[in-house]
């Protein structure tokens, strides 16, 4: 399993998400893996409360990435997931689903009654660290699989193309947003818009300042894509050719049963 | 004998949806046209004359794809167009879009190219031999393992045209090919088409603005005015009667100044910006020119701080920008970026224009001022204060774009690609309003590769390749 970002990489790492092309053995492999992986992972993650095997979960995640070299991109990604992560852990140490063990605080505050326990902060933690799991295994789906492979593999699943072109498309979105975003950030400041300062009223219009014209390029690419697919034959034929599809290799086979071991080892770990 | 017709327009009119726009009207007004196989022909007329509407009328897009009341008839090689779907035509007609990007969308050359072949569903051998053909014929065989996203806006436009010749179309339609490309870029493209026509007779449909580079080429000229052909064909636009405005005086201070600047793009080995010095003084204008890639925008967009030197020193007004925030430069350099739809968001255009100078704390009764003189300046009162700045025309967007800008009255005005868009009667305006602005003793820096515009503008030239000054002349001394 070799990694690093390779030649191309270097410039695409900078983004916070979205493909990075390389040659890892993640990139190598059939999108169809990596989706039924990001299933998986997912899927284990809601089947337990437990934050040791959250964590080791994470781990696993945490080490495909450090396997693929894209240790530096898979942080600075988590990163976006911090105020969704400090909300979810909050509102779960203040109101926990479970309470149990040790009792630090109780309290009623107007309508709402408000325990922190032992238990609670166990599963506040398990909440939290599976965030970074689903999100992390996710960001790397999304660092590591080109629109092209993505689509082409839903196409030889048989699925209509028009589905598999708007998902692919939704895919190639994240990275095509992040570089309109940057370039609508920069357009703006530079008619002397500071985005960090201004009250709650003045930020609702900096707020607009971004959104308008980012919902503006999305629907318009989208329009001008869907043209010029069109005016290409998008779908005339009625068995459209899949050139170079992705094939499994041994890489695929061996994701798979790292997958089944790891989640197995994980399931035997007691809570 | 005359050749066979290729497209045939037959009374065709085109309206948009009411709510689509804010001034409805007819984009296209009962044209009556023939183009024959094997013409080549220059599409020409000011901004939202119904140039783009014309060339989608040709492939089916209209009236299949956009919403609107559609009239008339289109016969393409003798199919009317409202009895086929657009994928029928694919094969006919092939439409290049203005903007590579927004046609563009696989990750690498190959899948691009493919794309239209497997679509029609050609087996695999058929398409690996046109897929080869075609990367030869472009000479893009060294960027095939290439990812789209890293080729320049050059290299973008030839794999866009490369996709869609790939299916050898009889008909080729091309919606405005030239803009943002460099000239060697823009004379290897015109050589291309010119062999496409000449060797397999095909008929090239192009709409211009930069009319230099086809005007000679093209075998007809068809001029639109108002969703209507005007005969006899517009011509261009005469250049303009232009005199010299500084002569040889005394040493000057400069506004700005670059002191051997050097700057690189995250993750990127190569400087965009490799120790560049270079000062800029007021009432002078200043082109900066160059390939594309040569760092022209890296220069603006370190103008205004956007981007920060990784080494070196900026110098605006007197004062290093080290420590300033892009707001407070912004007072003394105003830089109007590419693609105005990345900056407009206003519900009306007196919004937009009042955006810029109400961030820098410019009073109400200024602001209205300053936008009813750029407002003249430019050419766009007849658009109106309260109309959206989202309904409008590309060209008539990137103005708008300009004016709100031009509102914040700075010594240094930046301006990148800032004709893309523009229509000759447009770019002349541009030109009188930096010439008024330079009178005024302020600043302009343009990055342009439209050498019309340049020449008509131009007190001082800058020629960059590869992140370094290589050339740096200044125009009415080498003219005296």
């Amino acid at each position: 399993m070799t990694g690093g970002d390779g030649r191309h990489g270097r410039r695409h790492a900078h983004r916070a998400v979205g493909y990075i092309p390389g040659v890892s053995f993640l990139h190598r492999m059939d999108p169809r893996t990596k989706l039924l992986t990001v299933l998986a992972v997912s899927i284990a993650a809601f089947a337990t409360t437990s934050p040791v095997r959250t964590a080791f979960l994470f781990a696993f995640v945490a080490g495909l990435a450090a396997a693929a070299g894209l240790v530096r991109p898979f942080s600075r990604a988590l990163l976006l997931l911090l105020p969704l992560l400090v909300f979810i852990v909050a509102v779960d140490i203040f109101f926990p689903e479970e309470t149990w063990g040790h009792v630090y605080l109780s309290a009623q505050i107007g309508p709402l009654s408000s325990v922190i326990t032992s238990g609670g902060l166990l599963y506040a933690a398990a909440k939290g660290i599976r965030v970074l799991a689903i999100g992390g295994i996710s960001f790397l789906f999304v660092m590591t699989t080109s629109y092209t492979d993505f689509v082409a593999s839903l196409r030889i699943s048989r699925l209509p193309p028009q589905i598999a072109f708007s998902l692919g498309y939704a895919l190639k979105s994240m990275t095509a947003l992040y570089d309109d975003l940057r370039n609508i950030m920069d357009a703006q400041r530079s008619r002397a818009l500071e985005f960090d300062r201004g009250t709650l009223i003045k930020n609702r219009r900096k707020l607009m300042a971004l959104g308008v014209p980012m919902t503006v390029s999305v629907l318009n690419r989208a329009r001008y894509v869907t043209e010029a697919m069109q005016s290409r034959g998008f779908a005339s034929a009625s068995r459209p050719t899949c050139y170079r599809p992705p094939h499994p290799g041994r890489n695929d086979l061996l994701l798979l049963v790292v997958l089944m071991l790891s989640l197995s080892g994980i399931a035997m770990v007691p809570i | 004998m005359r050749a066979d017709p290729a497209i045939e327009f037959r009374s065709v009119s085109f309206r948009h949806p009411a709510s689509r726009s804010a001034r409805p009207r007819e984009v296209l007004a009962g044209i009556d046209c023939v183009i024959r196989e094997g013409e080549r022909v220059l599409l020409t007329g000011p901004s939202g004359s119904g140039k783009t509407t014309f060339l989608r009328c040709c492939n089916g897009l209209i009236p299949h794809a956009r919403p609107g009341v559609f009239k008339g008839d289109v016969f393409v090689r003798g199919r009317n167009t409202r009895d086929c779907t657009i994928g029928d035509l694919a094969t006919t007609v092939g439409m290049v879009f203005q903007n590579p990007d927004h046609q563009i969308f696989s990750n690498d050359v190959v899948s691009e190219i493919a794309f239209g072949p497997e679509q029609l569903g050609w087996p695999p051998s058929r398409i690996d031999r046109a897929v080869n053909g075609i990367l030869e014929q472009f000479r893009l065989d060294r960027l095939c393992d290439r990812q789209t996203t890293e080729l320049s806006w050059g290299e973008r436009q030839r794999l866009a045209i490369a996709s869609v010749v790939v299916l050898h179309p009889a008909i080729l339609i091309l919606d405005e090919p030239f803009s943002g490309l460099d000239a060697a870029s823009a004379a290897g493209l015109l050589d291309l088409l010119d062999t496409l026509n000449r060797e397999s007779g095909m008929t090239i449909i192009l709409s211009e603005h930069r009319t230099e580079f086809v005007a000679r080429w093209a075998s007809r000229r068809i001029s639109l005015v108002g969703g209507s052909i005007i005969e006899p064909p517009a011509p261009d636009a005469l250049p303009r009667d232009r005199r010299p405005r500084r002569m040889a005086g005394p040493p000057r201070a400069g506004i700005v100044a670059l002191e051997n600047v050097t700057f690189r793009h995250p993750g990127r080995m190569a400087p965009a910006m490799d120790g560049v010095s270079l000062t800029i003084y007021p009432g002078e204008a200043t082109v900066l020119a160059g390939p594309n890639g040569s760092g022209k925008s890296t220069l603006l967009r370190l103008l205004n701080g956007l981007l920060r030197p990784e080494s070196g020193r900026i110098v605006v007004d007197g004062r290093e920008i080290r420590e300033s925030t892009v707001a407070e430069i912004a007072r003394t350099v105003g830089l109007v970026c590419q693609h105005a739809d990345y900056q407009l968001f206003g519900e009306t255009i007196a919004e937009e224009l009042a955006f810029a100078p109400a961030n820098l704390g410019t009073p109400p009764g200024v602001i209205t001022q300053r936008i009813g003189r750029v407002r003249e300046d430019l050419g766009i009162g007849h658009l109106g204060l309260t109309a959206s700045p989202l309904a409008l025309s590309v060209g008539e967007k990137q103005r708008v774009s300009i004016a709100s800008v031009l509102t914040m009255d700075t010594p240094v005005l930046a301006l990148d690609e800032p004709t893309l868009g523009l229509d000759p009667v447009a770019k002349q305006k541009l030109a009188g309003l930096i010439d008024t602005l330079c009178s005024g003793e302020k600043a302009v820096v343009i990055a342009t590769h439209d050498a019309e515009f340049s020449a008509a503008v131009a007190d001082r030239v800058v020629r960059l390749e590869r992140g370094r000054i290589v050339d740096d002349w200044v125009v009415q001394e080498e003219r005296t």
